[in-house]
């Protein structure tokens, strides 16, 4: 399974999302798929599924934008170190 | 009249900015006289003092300029969430008896359904500038075109401060919104202590974060115009990202910030936040859940300058009572809902029917100036909410009984205790988990369920469902079911089948047993 079906299956079943068919490419910002607790819970799936760390600054509407922008940002993003502390402060951005 | 306060403001400062939206904004002087125009075209539609006339639009420049539109009108504004699902919104406007909509074109394919739903809302009023879209039939369309053929000098609907200025709806425990009527004077008393407490002046910048069907947008909006600044709407997109929020928050020169307190703590987790930042924020109000004490804390040693305050009160009375927190020692510090603002007298009734002393529980009930006039058309639940002051001697007005329990320190400050009934909040919605089984019920394939809260740390509540089938059907056909009666954030976000539902021994769903369960099986959250 791809990484974009993985996200939309997450969309669908865990964001509760009924508005119909979600193309890779489907604004999901602009089309209210993705409200700010939708966003946390992305974002804790994107960290547990693929093992990575979002930084804060990655944070923002394009890079969220498609399930194909998630899916980069997954692929840009770097492991998560094994005793990372969750409380440092992130590097400004 | 709150109309009055944008005529008042376009008189002294015609060319301060009044509301900014994005790229576009218009001047107090702009506003005041498109909102005549609008008034003038809905007065020639038949529209009178009292009536009732929905908005229907995405948040915007456009939803603003309705609001004063309807308002300079003599008429009260019925905001529709633009996220509810259309059969929702089509039984509050028949409900509140609307014949008139003030819409926008980007909400076209939702009309037939709001119409059909609503026989009597006959004329849409399309704001915007987007090409003329066909009516649905039986309705009539209107444009700027004609609004703008229309005079710009303020109408005289002869509306008193007694009369309705807005109707928001609420969730309804029988899975019905109910309509809760406010007037003039009620928005003005919360408006006007809000300003004078908060020294809202000219100088300040205003942030708009709350939908426009809830009460804390009437801060943003009615406080800016009384004190002739500038108020700025947050765009959709940016409340989702809290770095975007921080952004927004610098780059506009916010002063002033309301909201519900989620979007403050992902502003605080994830919002790149560093100490000393955002210099010209200087008050930040937060209001409609509990702000867990941890992330509030942190917040207040990040941003030391903002003054920081608490404020209490369910739609039927605006804001009640209210707190100004001060520096925390530490993170189990409780956040009291405080003492009553000013002009307002709150008190607490044990369940026995007798005022409460200090350090007795009680129900809270509100007397004054920012009460409710009641749910419209609904004279039975009215009469439940709105009593007779059970204490007035000598004059024996009405008073909301609010729900919530609280308990009075000896130095008369209130701390909120929790509801006696099944009344939730969950990201600073009031949700009746009535209302949700309503929703679920609503599947033919469903025989019994119950929704249940499982406390959250960061949203106050999820929700969750317990459902018993008499025939075969998915979690997603039930889900998707319930997501066409309501809106999103009433939608559970889990869902259990079961043989049957635990009950107690007089025979009613053990709610207590469920959410126990409910707690124990959910996984601890991946990030705190």
């Amino acid at each position: 399974m791809s990484t974009t079906d993985q996200l939309r299956n997450f969309i669908v079943s865990e964001l509760g999302w009924r508005g119909g068919e979600l193309p890779d490419d489907y604004p999901l910002i602009e089309n209210h798929v993705i409200d700010s607790l939708g966003l946390f819970q992305i974002v804790g799936f994107l960290e547990t599924e693929y093992g990575v760390t979002i930084d804060d600054g990655d944070l923002t509407p394009d890079k969220f934008a498609t399930l194909n922008a998630i899916a980069q940002l997954v692929e840009n993003s770097k492991p998560a170190a094994h005793t990372a502390d969750q409380d440092a402060p992130q590097p400004a951005s | 009249m709150i109309g009055h306060l944008l005529e008042a403001s376009a008189q002294r400062t015609p060319d301060a900015v009044a509301l900014v939206d994005r790229g576009r904004q218009l001047t107090y002087g702009e506003l005041d006289r498109r909102a005549n125009r609008l008034a003038r075209l809905l007065i020639e539609l038949g529209v009178r003092r009292n009536d009732r006339v929905a908005m229907y639009l995405d948040k915007s420049l456009e939803s603003v300029l309705a609001i004063y539109g309807i308002l300079k009108a003599g008429a009260a504004y019925v905001p529709l969430d633009p996220q509810a699902p259309p059969s929702r919104l089509g039984y509050i406007a028949r409900d509140a008896g609307a014949r008139v909509a003030l819409t926008g074109a980007e909400k076209q394919p939702a009309w037939e359904a709001l119409c059909a739903a609503a026989p009597e809302l006959r004329s849409l009023v399309v704001l915007g500038d987007a090409e003329a879209a066909p009516p649905p039939p039986g309705a009539r369309t209107f444009t700027t075109a004609d609004v703008d053929a229309f005079d710009d000098r303020a109408p005289r609907p002869g509306t008193i401060d007694a009369d309705l200025a807005y109707i928001l709806y609420t969730s309804g425990s029988t899975g019905v919104p109910k309509g809760v009527m406010l007037t003039h004077r009620n928005c003005l008393a919360f408006v006007e202590w809000a300003a004078e407490e908060f020294r809202v002046s000219a100088a300040d910048t205003l942030s708009s974060h709350a939908p426009l069907h809830f009460d804390l947008s009437t801060f943003d909006l009615y406080a800016a115009a009384l004190a002739g600044a500038p108020v700025v709407l947050v765009p959709a997109g940016v409340s989702v990202f809290p770095s975007a929020v921080r952004s927004f928050i610098e780059t506009a020169g916010i002063t002033v910030w309301y909201s519900v307190p989620s979007i403050l703590t992902m502003l605080v987790l994830r919002g790149g936040l560093e100490q000393g930042d955002l210099p010209a924020l200087r008050t930040i109000l937060f209001a409609g859940e509990v702000f867990p004490t941890k992330h509030l804390r942190k917040l207040m040693e990040l941003l030391p300058h903002v003054r920081f305050a608490n404020l209490y009160g369910p739609t039927e009375t605006n804001v009640c009572t209210w707190w100004e927190v001060e520096p925390l020692a530490d993170d189990s510090a409780e956040i009291p809902i405080g003492r009553p603002i000013d002009n307002v007298d709150a008190f607490a009734v044990t369940d026995d029917g007798r005022l409460a002393q200090a350090g007795e529980v009680g129900e809270l009930y509100v007397r004054g100036p920012t009460v409710m006039q009641g749910y419209l058309g609904d004279p039975e639940k009215t009469a439940s909410r709105l009593v007779r002051d059970p204490f007035g001697e000598v004059v024996s007005q009405p008073v909301y009984r609010t729900g919530d329990l609280v308990q009075e320190t000896a130095d008369g400050v209130y701390r909120f205790l929790g509801r006696r009934d099944e009344q939730i909040k969950s990201r600073g919605y009031r949700i009746e988990l009535g209302d949700v089984e309503a929703a679920i019920y609503g599947h033919p394939a469903v025989a019994e369920c119950a929704v249940v809260a499982v406390p959250d740390e960061l949203i106050t509540n999820r929700l969750e469902a317990y459902v018993v089938l008499r025939e075969e059907v998915s979690k997603r056909e039930l889900l998707a079911a319930c997501a066409e009666r309501v809106p999103a954030y009433m939608v559970p976000g889990e869902l259990r089948f079961a043989e049957s539902l635990p009950r107690t021994s007089t025979g009613k769903v053990d709610r207590r047993a469920l959410l126990a369960e409910a707690s124990a099986a959910t996984p601890e959250p991946a990030r705190s």
